[in-house]
């Protein structure tokens, strides 16, 4: 495989991965993503968390899979707020901001790298031009 | 009688550092493309025998980003070296065989 | 012919007058007439083997410094041939000045 395929798939993966990353720092303070009716109440349900997971895909390439963070929402009495429950009880979402800015700088670390290493391939098939003379 | 032109020193010596070279890029490529892949251990070609020593992350994962990195630039140094003293000992044999010298 | 003049020495022209050439090369000579053939097939072999890893270079199995070395080797070997061909040619011509 051309090297610079591979690459490329490690700066796709890293990508997605750090979409993901961005759409959980946007949605740090989203306490009504959707509503559910329980207990013939009117619910607000918070943004849950995605994990971006890589994992050993087709030919050897890294493949992402987004799941949910299945931990529990933080909750606070906050009586007056719009998206408070009968009992005054405001799910926020699951992210953590600073855990999200770790994992961002983690994922341009590594797309930076497979950029790099795309950049040298590169640069090897050049010098190998200058073969034919 | 002619193929021996090539089979002798350099030109085979340094075919296959180019071969090589060209081979481990590849490799080193897949580990940095894999640095955060489940459970992915570091590879390198067969040929170096090189025993696992990074460091494994939670998630089974040993690859060291800084380890690679330095790998490939080492390995494009090899590349590039072999390249141009293959284009140089060509041009060395066209020189001989013409009786002229090539800019 | 001009089968029996020597080995790879006599390309550089001939430093003495030449013997009256044989029709038959002797046994351990070789010909200019089988240099020249060794080469072309010297030849044919690396432009087939140039292709051949063109080939699989379009499938991915070989690397492209590979393909870069195989169609220099063609050129070079083609190179070789033609100058063979030019210092038989050369001695020909020189040997039929001689006998005018």
């Amino acid at each position: 495989m051309d090297p610079i395929e591979i690459s490329a798939a490690g700066m796709r993966a890293q990508r997605a991965r750090m979409d993901a990353i961005a759409a959980n720092l946007a949605n740090v303070d989203t306490t009504s993503a959707r509503t559910e009716v329980r207990d013939g109440e009117v619910r607000h349900v918070p943004f849950r968390r995605k994990l971006a997971v890589l994992v050993e895909g087709a030919g050897g390439l890294p493949a992402l899979k987004v799941i949910e963070d299945r931990s529990e929402f933080r909750a606070e009495h906050q009586p007056g707020h719009p998206h408070a429950s009968a009992a005054g009880t405001v799910l926020f979402p699951n992210v953590d901001p600073m855990v999200e800015m770790v994992d961002m700088m983690a994922a341009s670390r590594a797309y930076e790298a497979n950029l790099t290493a795309a950049e040298v391939a590169k640069s090897m098939h050049q010098s190998a031009l200058r073969i034919l003379g | 009688m002619i193929e021996r032109l090539f089979s002798r020193g350099a030109v085979s010596t340094l075919e296959s550092m180019l071969s090589f070279a060209s081979r481990r890029h590849e490799v080193i490529a897949r580990n940095i493309a894999n640095v955060d892949t489940v459970g992915y251990r570091t590879r390198d070609l067969a040929e170096l025998r090189s025993v696992d020593a990074g460091v494994l992350k939670p998630n089974g994962n040993n690859v060291d980003l800084e380890i690679e990195m330095s790998k490939m630039v080492r390995n494009n140094a090899l590349h590039s070296t072999a390249a141009a003293l293959l284009a140089q000992q060509f041009t060395l044999l066209r020189e001989a065989i013409s009786g002229q010298l090539h800019s | 012919m001009i089968d029996g003049i020597g080995g790879l020495g006599a390309l550089r022209g001939p430093a003495a007058p030449a013997p009256a050439p044989k029709t038959a090369p002797v046994e351990g000579e070789r010909s200019f007439k089988d240099i020249l053939q060794d080469s072309l097939r010297d030849v044919d072999h690396l432009q087939k083997e140039a292709d051949q890893v063109l080939e699989r270079y379009t499938k991915g199995e070989v690397s492209q410094d590979q393909v870069m070395v195989a169609f220099k080797k063609a050129q070079i070997a083609f190179e070789a041939m033609m100058q063979i061909r030019n210092k038989l040619v050369d001695a020909f011509e020189e040997i039929q000045r001689m006998r005018i």
